[in-house]
């Protein structure tokens, strides 16, 4: 096992070291059929996928149900392995074996705070929980904990000594947040931070993570499906549809000008609060995404795309046979569409 | 007090002081407390609040599908003038599903797993209307077309779990439509949908609404569906209605304090904001504030008024009206100590 350092070779010229580089990761899951278990195909969830990310910076990850961003997220941290790629953490191969160390510096945030806390510890317990799972026999360990829920906004006192049932949503989400900090890591992985959130709440909790980025100098992925978060909360933005990535670059430039046809129809859909309902030009995405395990040919969206109607039959053909490659378009945007960007 | 639009003659549904409460072993739960407003043919009306508001609660009562330990404990539906508090199970049942239809969140829960559904489209079209198994079929295929479903003849013969999300939604509106209602409820009908499938459903809504000329009330937690669909508004917090008013009126000039702020935590997709949160978190309905039960998160409460007594629902332009005490002459500012979303974060 090679677990010497060395330098990753960034995606985008002159922006130094990523603190985590992913480089063309697979994660295939097998379909099989019949007693036998006779291995007869694959769902490709994350199908080549590749990004770096930035100390400081947030990275959202967004995408429609089965496009694969969960799993890429549990693959990068290692809960799942991987079918192929690699993932380097501080330059180091991290792939399926994250050790120790690097444990400690990656931590995760899930969406459902109701099912991630065991309801029968206390707080002041679940929070210490990986200080325990670590060996970090700290002999202040309660004033530590205290001071956690109170960087979380949880009033240390009241919160201390209670049980999960005893809490509201927002306040369980703080939980799964402090616990998360407990090691002092550098990275946070956040799927589906606020989904499960009323939206009053969702704010607080959106808000305290952009605090405690300036605080500690977090990096956080956040892996959702809710463009309107991305907006608030991300740096960069990577579009994912079917285990790929077909669209990344800094947030403000990929909403206010989206390149890839999925990506535009995606930010299109979403349901402004409006007082002239039907009055916008919306691009409607027509059917539903289509099998992971049995996806179409050449491009992945083809079937779906608004711009193919506006193709020739040869420019149709290529949609259907001829996979686009994610390719850089200038700075650090990249699209897989093969013809965008617009009058190229 | 208001009843929304006064141009409404007489109106489909009016709703008059509804309160429903749960006794539960931990207590009395006042899920819904003494809410009133009325619904004219063709109307659409959205009913907004997060999770406890009694959004859900409010109409289940009206349609009678308050289970044990649930009670309406004062009140009147009245359904073109029929009191349905208090209407025979069998009655409601006659009313449900024919004159008022309704969708749920969770489509795929709304059939039975073992019929296709097909059967169940059937069944529910005899149910209403005296036809043949071969008309009915036929109904029942138009339904599907209609909502949207493609190859209508051959998903007729398909079972409930080999449609997807958001075909199972279209299927449990055809469901809905099967009796011709007159007033469609749609309770989250796009929430666990993704966006490219919600905008589909919310078209839908908007075609059915037309077309067949029905009025619709639709719930959600999502102002942005609401607005869509949606000519009136009524936000609800904590089991009372804070506001009420056209579209234009809650979205250009909100009067409550919990609309105002509730909008602006609404995150923008095509800006970048500053979110306000709302502090606090909602109450808990087993022991809910005294007086206006905002109160307790409000940056306006005014101590010694707020707290007292509930607030009176205060008019403003035609159909406009919000409970507050801030527009009343009592009103003496907010006291030092309210909570302020910076001090929550």
């Amino acid at each position: 096992m090679s677990e010497q350092r060395h330098r990753v070779e960034p995606l985008t010229m002159g922006r130094g070291q990523p603190l985590l580089a992913v480089r063309d990761l697979k994660k295939y899951y097998p379909v099989t059929s019949g007693i036998l278990g006779r291995h007869v195909g694959d769902v490709k969830a994350v199908d080549g996928v590749s990004f770096d990310l930035y100390e400081g910076e947030t990275l959202a990850v967004v995408g429609e149900s089965g496009c694969g961003k969960s799993s890429m997220a549990e693959t990068v941290i290692g809960l799942r392995d991987t079918t192929d790629g690699e993932v380097y953490f501080r330059g180091e191969d991290i792939t399926d074996h994250l050790d120790s160390d690097v444990r400690r510096d990656v931590q995760m945030i899930f969406q459902d705070p109701f099912s991630t806390l065991n309801e029968r510890m206390t707080v002041g317990r679940i929070v210490a929980e990986p200080l325990v799972i670590h060996g970090e026999h700290r002999t202040d360990r309660e004033a530590y904990v205290r001071e956690l829920l109170d960087t979380v906004g949880l009033d240390a006192d009241q919160y201390y000594n209670a049980f999960p049932h005893e809490l509201s949503g927002g306040q369980r989400q703080r939980v799964g947040i402090a616990r998360a900090l407990a090691l002092n890591p550098d990275l946070l992985i956040a799927d589906e931070p606020s989904s499960a959130l009323d939206v009053s709440i969702q704010a607080q909790i959106l808000e305290l993570l952009e605090d405690l980025q300036d605080e500690f100098g977090l990096t956080y992925l956040i892996i959702t499906h809710d463009m309107s978060v991305v907006r608030q909360v991300a740096d960069r933005v990577a579009v994912m549809y079917l285990g790929k990535i077909v669209e990344l670059g800094e947030v403000g430039t990929v909403f206010d000008d989206p390149q890839h046809p999925y990506t535009e129809a995606l930010l299109s859909s979403i349901p402004r609060v409006t007082t002239q309902p039907g009055e916008d030009d919306r691009i409607t995405l027509e059917g539903s995404p289509p099998d992971p395990s049995n996806p179409p040919t050449g491009c992945n969206f083809h079937p779906r795309c608004h711009l193919k109607a506006e193709c020739s039959p040869e420019e149709q053909d290529r949609c259907e046979t001829e996979e686009p490659p994610l390719r850089a378009i200038g700075g650090d945007r990249q699209v897989a569409c093969h013809w965008r960007p617009r009058g190229e | 007090m208001t009843r929304d639009d006064p141009s409404a003659a007489s109106p489909l549904l009016s709703v008059r002081d509804l309160t429903t409460r749960f006794y539960t072993d931990a207590g009395v739960v006042s899920a819904v407390d003494g809410i009133s407003y009325d619904l004219a043919a063709g109307d659409t009306l959205g009913i907004v609040g997060e999770s406890g508001s009694g959004k859900s609660v409010s109409v289940r009562s009206i349609v009678g599908l308050i289970e044990e330990p649930g009670r309406i404990d004062a009140g009147t539906v009245h359904w073109k003038g029929t009191d349905l508090v208090g209407a025979s199970d069998r009655d409601l049942r006659a009313i449900r599903g024919a004159e008022i239809g309704m969708v749920f969140q969770n489509a795929q829960a709304a059939f039975d797993p073992t019929y296709t559904v097909g059967e169940q489209l059937i069944e529910a079209v005899r149910a209403h209307r005296d036809l043949s198994k071969a008309a009915a079929r036929e109904e029942a295929q138009a339904l599907l077309e209609e909502v949207g479903i493609p190859n209508a003849a051959q998903n007729l013969d398909n079972y409930p779990h080999e449609y997807s999300g958001g075909m199972a939604q279209r299927a449990m509106i055809a469901m809905a439509l099967a009796g011709e209602p007159e007033l469609l409820i749609a309770d989250e009908p796009t929430t666990g949908l993704d966006v490219s499938i919600q905008a589909q459903i919310i078209e839908l809504f908007r075609r059915l609404v037309e077309e067949r000329e029905m009025a619709l009330i639709l719930i959600s937690h999502d102002l942005g569906v609401v607005s869509q669909v949606c000519e009136r508004f009524l936000v609800m917090y904590a089991g009372r209605i804070a506001e009420r008013g056209s579209r234009e009126q809650l979205l250009t000039d909100p009067k409550h304090p919990y609309t105002q702020l509730f909008l602006e935590s609404i995150p923008d997709v095509d800006t970048v904001d500053d979110l306000a949160s709302i502090p606090g978190t909602p109450p808990n309905l087993l022991e809910p504030p005294s007086g206006c039960r905002f109160h307790p998160r409000c940056p306006k409460a005014d101590r010694g008024l707020c707290d007292v007594d509930p607030p009176p629902e205060i008019d403003f332009e035609a159909g406009h009206a919000a409970s507050c005490y801030v527009y009343t002459d009592d009103y003496d500012g907010p006291a030092e100590d309210v909570p302020t979303p910076e001090a929550d974060r």
